[in-house]
């Protein structure tokens, strides 16, 4: 799913198909996509949502044209679950994924329709497609459609979210302020305590690392006894301009085809913030 | 008036959770090593597992101390924690000290903070 938001909208939740965003601390806009299972009633959503939150009552409500003439893929119907006519929500049925997508406006005011109206314009569902691309904070990346979010940290210094692909584990990492983290150190040194048992590969240019490790022989018995990975691929990226480190780990018990991986570091990188409203 | 003393305390807001001071375990040690601080704490066992332990050990559970290498970024926030400043003054001071951005800054300590928590190094003093 990708969208537009203004720049002092801030996503404070994320999940794996459930996105919240504040504005000047308050609750801004929701976002949650799901599969529909059988036939696709509106009303049947609305009684889910009212369900799990006993608080409020979900209704239908009629969405102005300014909405719908920018909803063409979609089958939308407008709810709302307070007196309040700027608390008000869309469910956007997507027929050919067979997902509904629930957006959720919290305190919009009349001046912010525009923003609205830009959202869904720029709203694309890209959960049919092979590549799906992911932005957060300040790096993107574009990852094949099997791979699914399995947590997230954002520490100090240090951001990783870990996917499952293939049975296989994807890291993407991303370190920063690398001037500083990078001060007393190489590249080799830095990452060296991420490698694991991985060996370092030699390439020729000091702003990338790499790592790998293959085991063998009684190695793979003693990594499925340990319940450890059998292979572990790491590479590390420093980019001096947005004084960023970019890291992809893989590892689980067969590698992920070479071409797979080469595509998901050639796509991970730091985020172009011109594309930002 | 009946009160109802077992009543779960309602979560924070964002914005009073900000406000919160940290405090640092004052039984937790900070040595310093070549990577960042290595911060040595105590381990709080139940009072059963204690006099089990006891029992089997002989060993006194109070003396139980765990260790948690922080990283260089890590130890920077541990060393913002002073009792005086609330979560969003070390997360403004982390922001400046590294030049990150404001809302990375802000993110990356509360979520810092929450797991010192959970290790039980660090508690929270509500203001007011």
């Amino acid at each position: 799913m990708s969208f537009d938001v203004p720049g002092n909208w801030h996503a404070t939740v994320i999940f794996k198909n459930y996105l919240f965003f504040e504005k000047n601390d308050k609750p801004a806009f929701e976002i949650k996509w799901q599969p529909v299972q059988g036939r696709f009633s509106p009303s049947a959503i609305l009684k889910q949502l009212s369900k799990g939150d006993k608080n409020l009552s979900y209704t239908p409500w009629e969405l102005p044209n300014v909405y719908t003439m920018h909803l063409d893929p979609y089958q939308p119907s407008g709810f709302k679950w307070s007196k309040n006519k700027h608390h008000h929500g869309i469910l956007l049925y997507h027929a050919t994924s067979r997902l509904v997508i629930i957006l959720r406006f919290h305190c919009c005011q009349d001046s912010e329709l525009p923003t609205l109206i830009h959202l869904l314009q720029t709203l694309t569902n890209h959960t049919h497609n092979d590549l799906i691309p992911w932005a957060i904070f300040d790096i993107q990346a574009s990852l094949p459609s099997g791979a699914m979010l399995e947590n997230h940290e954002f520490y100090p210094g240090k951001y990783s979210i870990v996917f499952s692909l293939d049975r296989q584990r994807l890291v993407l990492l991303r370190f920063k302020p690398a001037a500083e983290l990078l001060r007393s150190k190489t590249l080799i040194d830095f990452g060296a305590h991420l490698a694991g048992p991985a060996q370092s590969v030699r390439v020729a240019t000091s702003h990338i690392a790499k790592w790998s490790y293959r085991s063998s022989g009684w190695q793979k018995l003693r990594a499925f006894l340990a319940r450890k990975p059998r292979y572990t691929d790491l590479h590390l990226s420093r980019h001096i301009d947005t004084n960023i480190i970019l890291g992809v780990l893989i590892e689980g018990n067969k590698p992920l085809a070479p071409e797979k991986t080469q595509y998901i570091i050639d796509n991970y990188r730091p985020y172009a913030f011109n594309n930002v409203d | 008036m009946l009160t109802n003393h077992n009543k779960t305390p309602q979560p924070l807001s964002r914005k009073e959770a900000l406000k919160c001071i940290p405090l640092q375990n004052p039984g937790a040690k900070a040595e310093k090593k070549q990577e960042g601080l290595l911060l040595t704490y105590p381990v709080e066992i139940k009072p059963f597992f204690h006099t089990l332990i006891k029992r089997i050990t002989g060993k006194d559970t109070s003396k139980i101390r765990r260790k948690l290498q922080l990283d260089q970024m890590g130890s920077s926030v541990w060393q913002l924690i002073d009792g005086q400043r609330s979560v969003r003054d070390i997360a403004t001071n982390f922001q400046r000290q590294h030049q990150l951005d404001n809302r990375e800054s802000e993110i990356s300590v509360t979520s810092f903070l929450k797991e010192l928590g959970k290790r039980g190094l660090v508690a929270m003093k509500q203001e007011g």
